[in-house]
């Protein structure tokens, strides 16, 4: 009696649920048939296909995951695998989108077990740990054989895809960081608009005029925070000389140079007080969007996609793009996404896979990946295309990229830098003495490397 | 007189404070409906707009259309039907030697049995990822189901519990009718022991519809995929379509929704059981 209406409730909620996606329908198909273009291997070998190039036109299936699930890029991939089908009759593309957040953990776990994709999207930073281990094949023959050049793909990236002199993979896109300033802003405080702040000095000095105090004694509008955005302390290191490790490969964490970025820093932030600096916070973080944006800061160094952000949500904003002010020597922070070759010893699959990533990374596709997220393609001839160095927003971004380096990757302590931004946030926020806390960081790395030492 | 009014105060003061329990609780759930039914702006608005102007239904629309949401719900179900089957089937059967059966090093094994609750499920993720590899089960659902059939610690532990409060005659009675020790589990023990199970189905299907890694670890294939996966699908490496995410997750938790009021009698006894809560 009352386990049957029980019963009634439960199938009417299973029906309501449906009844929301039976409307659907059409789309869903769409979804389904678009995201498994596998459905019929057969289907793909049979009449007069093209014999392709490397694999000979035999029918093959392979998988490519990647971490596109939503939005314009999803749209583009279902679209770019369907093109390249068609040019590739006999490769069958089997393709699996998980979310950033929950890629590594899938990925990880599959090459773990020697069950990974054919291609994969990974990191670029961490290429040669890979390519120690086999889990990835150099892709070194196919690039000479098929006369890909190297050098339309920006140095740092084919610079960190290389492990003992060969190539392991193809950069597909990177990031770097650059100061963004709010040109109205400049204007409304007697600044001249089309002179960034070009230094340290400048750039304190324009954070000072820019910031704005309420009568409450809370912030308005910040001038320039080191904690906002996306500049990490390695980053305003390397701009005054500063390193991590020297070349034996020794931590040198407490370096004079590293010491000084945090110390100045610390000068910047301690304007605000952490009293005001938190409700700033509290505020900025309800936004959803970065501060600079909404005008609560007049300078914000951050990634390149923050101007796309900007296109977006924020079109008429008046604001410049500009190297991140330095001490010593201009530099910048990139990290990015590979393509890999996943040694699944089986030669056809990965010259299969090599002919995808290929066409990933070729100009035309490149330019339609740029186009589509707004991202920093790899392959230079689709960066800087005529038609996107017209925007000197973007040349600015684009030019960046010969002064910006990678994490150094170190085996002992693949995630160092990591480790950096607890230093900084202490001594940013309460007030711990730099000096202190990079000896501390410098004696954990030093104790890093030796226990590392130990396990060789 | 007096004694009355002091009740009266009593009675406020505890219906305020759950007032305010229940209040706390159904934030989030109000939050959530508020979210699914704004515009792609003011998400994060402060102070927060509770009803949104005008209302975006269309985020629903969205949702069920990002991923193949109809797909998804059958495999979820099927999955989340055959775990609680298996694991309603293989813990009682277990929970039965342990309860009602005489064998050498029952107490020390029930101990192991209950040692392996400490084992967080980082630790075998990998080992046992390779396990189902070499098996050939790897982009198919038995990792995910089987291993319900084998029981668990926690779903042992618990019809074990209640077992023990079922009266010994009544095992006496059917072994002397000449009753087998199986069909003593099935035809006397099971039947008693309703209100467990159905805390026991509910515990299983909160765990595996609410799964996300071992979904995430063990499809490949994204027409295999489950829910929890297509939900997640929302969220980018720059940004997250709040207002459709949240349209998919009330969808996604209807039925769980449903679930609970429906046998909240259970979920309660439940925790009054074991004193956990599920």
């Amino acid at each position: 009696m009352n386990n049957r209406n029980k019963m009634a409730l439960l199938l009417a909620s299973a029906m309501l649920t449906a009844g929301l996606t039976a409307c659907s329908g059409n789309s869903n198909g769409n979804g389904a048939g678009s995201s498994s273009p596998s459905g019929s291997p057969g289907a793909s070998a049979e009449g007069s296909a093209p014999a392709s190039d490397a694999t000979g036109g035999e029918p093959v299936t392979i998988s490519y995951w990647h971490i596109y699930t939503d939005g314009a890029m999803k749209d583009l991939t279902d679209q770019l695998l369907a093109d390249f089908h068609a040019k590739h009759p006999n490769i069958t593309v089997q393709q699996l989108g998980v979310n950033f957040f929950d890629y590594w953990t899938k990925l990880s776990t599959a090459m773990a077990a020697g069950s990974g994709p054919d291609l994969a999207l990974n990191d670029t930073s961490t290429v040669a740990a890979r390519a120690k281990t086999g889990a990835i094949l150099s892709t070194d023959e196919y690039i000479q054989r098929d006369g890909v050049n190297l050098d339309d793909y920006f140095p740092v990236l084919v610079d960190r895809m290389k492990y003992q002199g060969k190539m392991y993979g193809m950069p597909n896109d990177t990031d770097v960081r650059v100061l963004y300033y709010n040109k109205k802003m400049f204007k409304d405080a007697g600044l001249d608009p089309n002179k960034p702040p070009v230094n340290w000095d400048e750039l304190e000095q324009y954070a000072d005029k820019l910031t704005k105090w309420n009568d409450k004694k809370m912030l308005d509008v910040i001038g320039f925070s080191p904690a906002l955005g996306n500049l990490h302390l390695w980053t305003l290191a390397w701009t005054n000389g500063g390193d991590f490790w020297d070349d034996e490969g020794k931590p040198t964490f407490n370096k004079p140079e590293n010491v000084e970025a945090l110390q100045w820093e610390k000068k910047i932030q301690d304007k605000y007080g952490v009293k005001a600096m938190s409700a700033f916070n509290s505020q900025a973080n309800a936004l959803g969007f970065s501060p600079f944006i909404a005008g609560k800061a007049a300078m914000i160094v951050d990634v390149n996609n923050l101007y796309q952000e900007i296109k977006t949500r924020a079109p008429d904003l008046d604001f410049g793009v500009a190297p991140i002010p330095y001490s010593k020597t201009p530099a910048s922070w990139s990290a990015g996404f590979d393509l890999e070759l996943v040694n699944n010893k089986d030669p056809k699959r990965a010259a299969a896979a090599w002919e995808l990533m290929k066409y990933l990374t070729s100009p035309e596709v490149q330019v339609k990946i740029h186009e589509a997220s707004g991202s920093l393609v790899s392959n230079m001839k689709a960066a800087q295309d005529p038609k996107f160095m017209e925007d000197p927003n973007w040349k600015m971004i684009v030019d960046q990229m010969k002064v910006s380096r990678f994490i150094e990757y170190v085996e002992a302590m693949p995630s160092w830098h990591s480790k950096l931004d607890p230093v900084e946030q202490a001594v940013l926020n309460s007030g711990k003495d730099p000096q202190q806390f990079l000896d501390g960081a410098q004696k954990d790395a030093e104790n890093a490397v030796a226990n590392f030492g130990k396990t060789q | 007189m007096a004694l009355r009014s002091n009740a009266l105060f009593h009675r406020i003061a505890v219906y305020a404070l759950l007032l305010l329990g229940s209040a706390a609780f159904i934030l989030p759930l109000v939050w959530l409906l508020s979210t699914s039914l704004k515009g792609d702006t003011g998400l994060f608005d402060i102070p927060p707009k509770w009803i949104p102007d005008p209302f975006h239904w269309d985020n629903y629309k969205k949702a069920v259309q990002s991923f193949p949401f109809l797909r998804y719900t059958w495999n979820t179900v099927f999955i989340t039907v055959m775990c609680m089957i298996g694991s309603m089937l293989s813990s009682s059967f277990v929970a039965y030697a342990f309860a009602r059966l005489r064998w050498p090093g029952r107490d020390v094994w029930f101990v192991v049995l209950l040692a392996t609750m400490m084992l967080p499920s980082q630790v075998t993720m990998i080992p046992l990822f390779i396990l189902f590899k070499e098996l050939g089960w790897v982009n198919t659902y038995l990792p995910l189901i089987v291993p319900f059939f084998f029981g668990s610690a926690f779903y042992i532990f618990l019809m074990r519990q209640f077992f023990m409060t079922i009266p010994k005659e009544l095992s006496e009675a059917a072994k002397i009718d000449g009753c087998t020790e199986v069909y003593t589990w099935w035809k006397i023990f099971m039947p008693l022991s309703k209100p467990a199970l159905a805390t026991l189905g509910i515990f299983t299907f909160t765990l595996v519809w609410n799964d996300f890694q071992g979904p995430l670890i063990y499809l490949n294939d994204p027409n295999k995929f489950t829910l929890m996966l297509g939900l997640r699908s929302f969220q980018q490496q720059y940004g997250t379509r709040w207002n459709v995410m949240m349209a998919a997750s009330l969808l996604v938790m209807l039925p769980t929704l449903v679930l609970f009021f429906s046998f909240q009698r259970y979920f309660i006894e439940g925790v009054t059981l074991t004193g956990v809560k599920g």
